[in-house]
């Protein structure tokens, strides 16, 4: 499904990633592991090709790092849900809009977009706020409506970039409800956290980065 | 592929956030374009009144008296030989006689005791040939010919004319200029305006998987219905003028319908390339 191969990114600033090798298999969860400033953000850009290795190479289901032309990049992306820490939800728009866009950019019809994003925001718990705009909502709410965006298109693979970050404790229990059930339908997930503690309590492999590098891979 | 309905939501909530820099730019669009369209109605008007004129791109050549009907009939082919001449009629000394009691009311017998006109040729140009530079030329060949004695046309009447008609023209081709210009300008502004306030939800769309045809169609469009916007408010304000003035003046200008819709058509062009301009910089 996945597949790092002694990837090495370099940033100008000197940092970085290197000697980064490890495999995904299909319908695994499995969690990048490590403080700030290790790297975790940088692999998953690589996993979703908005920075290409400077060395190594990077699969993804059919698409090579290596072989992949720039206007098959958002092809890539329409197989790959992705979650963020700040959430990236669009502000110039409703819950529902946001979760419609995903599956508009692939040029849905509106009666498919209308079933699967109410589907959608049932299964998040956010159906009576889908009128709201993303402003008016908890950061929890608003994760949701992120990973609901990400999912909505059923992607094989979901990556999820610190979605408990900004959370308190409780909600991020919650968040991470949602992405255990998700994987169990067999989406892949792969999610950074810098919460060690937190990884401890749920299944899944475990890869730990420092500085850059892979430090254990559990 | 690309959702209509979608686009068109896109493209509305454009202008719906920069309501006032949109309106503004509608407004200087329309502003320029009207000043196209009253150059394009001076223009085609001046080319009627040119039209009109042109019926007088004639010579006159007036024949020495002392020729005899051999050599005026000759004198006739070598004018028809002239490159640009299209057509020659002859008066001869009665027809002039019989102008001149017509003109003056008083026969010319009467007054002289004998007819002084001399016999004339009426040389006409061909179309192409009517120019003040070429009429000048013609003459000057016509002059040449032995037997003729005297050339008249309105030199002075088109010596200004053409000097004119040159001036408006230059004045036309910089006004021109300076509206493709300034609707270049301001609609590029308007739409760099709105791409730069959606940049962070652009890089978003871009990493949820939007194509960059996807991303950019709404920008395309917002440009295009400014100047579009443009074009039909100019279109109604210049149909109303044209008609005022002709409610005035009857039948002082002619404007066919055509004529207002290029100017909506004009508006169309210069946003969609305004626009194509901003995406391809900033998008």
């Amino acid at each position: 499904m996945v597949e790092l191969q002694n990837v090495r990114i370099t940033y100008p600033t000197g940092d970085g990633v290197s000697r980064i090798t490890f495999q995904v298999p299909a319908a695994a969860f499995v969690f990048l592991v490590g403080p700030s400033g290790a790297g975790k953000s940088t692999i998953l850009r690589a996993i979703y090709m908005d920075r290409f290795p400077d060395e190594g190479h990077i699969k993804v289901g059919a698409f090579s790092s290596l072989f992949i032309k720039k206007r098959e990049i958002p092809f890539l992306r329409r197989r790959l849900g992705i979650v963020f820490q700040d959430f990236k939800l669009f502000t110039d728009r409703d819950v529902f809009e946001n979760v419609a866009f995903t599956l508009r950019v692939i040029g849905s019809k509106e009666k498919v977009i209308k079933k699967r994003v109410l589907r959608v925001l049932a299964d998040v718990g956010l159906s009576h706020k889908s009128r709201k705009n993303p402003a008016e909502l908890s950061g929890g709410e608003q994760q949701r409506v992120s990973i609901a965006r990400a999912i909505v298109n059923e992607p094989y693979l979901l990556l999820a970039d610190e979605p408990t970050g900004n959370l308190d404790p409780e909600t991020a229990k919650e968040i991470m409800r949602i992405l255990f059930r998700i994987n169990a339908r067999g989406t892949t997930v792969i999610m950074a956290t810098h919460n060690y503690e937190m990884v401890k309590n749920y299944p899944g492999r475990v890869i730990h980065i420092n500085n850059g590098r892979i430090v254990n891979i559990g | 592929m690309l959702n209509l309905r979608y686009i068109i939501r896109e493209t509305r909530d454009g202008w719906r956030r920069g309501r006032l820099s949109f309106l503004f730019s509608v407004l200087i669009m329309t502003f320029l374009l009207i000043l196209v369209g009253v150059i394009g109605i001076l223009s085609l008007n001046t080319d009627r009144i040119v039209e009109v004129i042109n019926t007088r791109f004639d010579i006159q050549a007036f024949v020495a008296n002392t020729l005899n009907e051999k050599e005026i009939s000759r004198l006739g082919t070598a004018l028809r030989a002239l490159p640009g001449v299209d057509s020659v009629d002859f008066f001869s000394k009665t027809e002039a006689a019989e102008q001149f009691s017509r003109e003056f009311g008083e026969d010319l017998f009467n007054v002289v005791g004998e007819n002084p006109l001399p016999s004339s040729f009426l040389v006409k140009l061909t179309p192409d040939n009517q120019t003040f530079e070429h009429i000048y030329e013609i003459a000057e060949q016509i002059q040449a010919i032995d037997g003729i004695e005297e050339v008249v046309y309105h030199e002075e009447a088109l010596r200004i004319l053409s000097g004119y008609s040159s001036i408006a023209k230059t004045v036309q081709g910089i006004v021109l200029v300076f509206v493709i210009i300034g609707s270049l300008v301001i609609i590029f502004h308007n739409v760099r305006l709105a791409i730069m306030s959606k940049q962070q939800i652009i890089e978003t769309m871009k990493l949820v998987g939007a194509t960059r045809r996807f991303i950019r169609i709404p920008y395309y469009l917002q440009g295009f219905v400014q100047g579009i916007l443009g074009g039909i408010v100019a279109f109604m304000l210049l149909y109303a003028l044209v008609r005022f003035i002709n409610q005035q003046v009857p039948n002082f200008l002619y404007v066919p319908l055509s004529s207002f819709f290029m100017v909506i058509a004009l508006g169309g062009l210069l946003g969609l390339l305004a626009s194509a301009i901003a995406i391809r910089r900033f998008l």
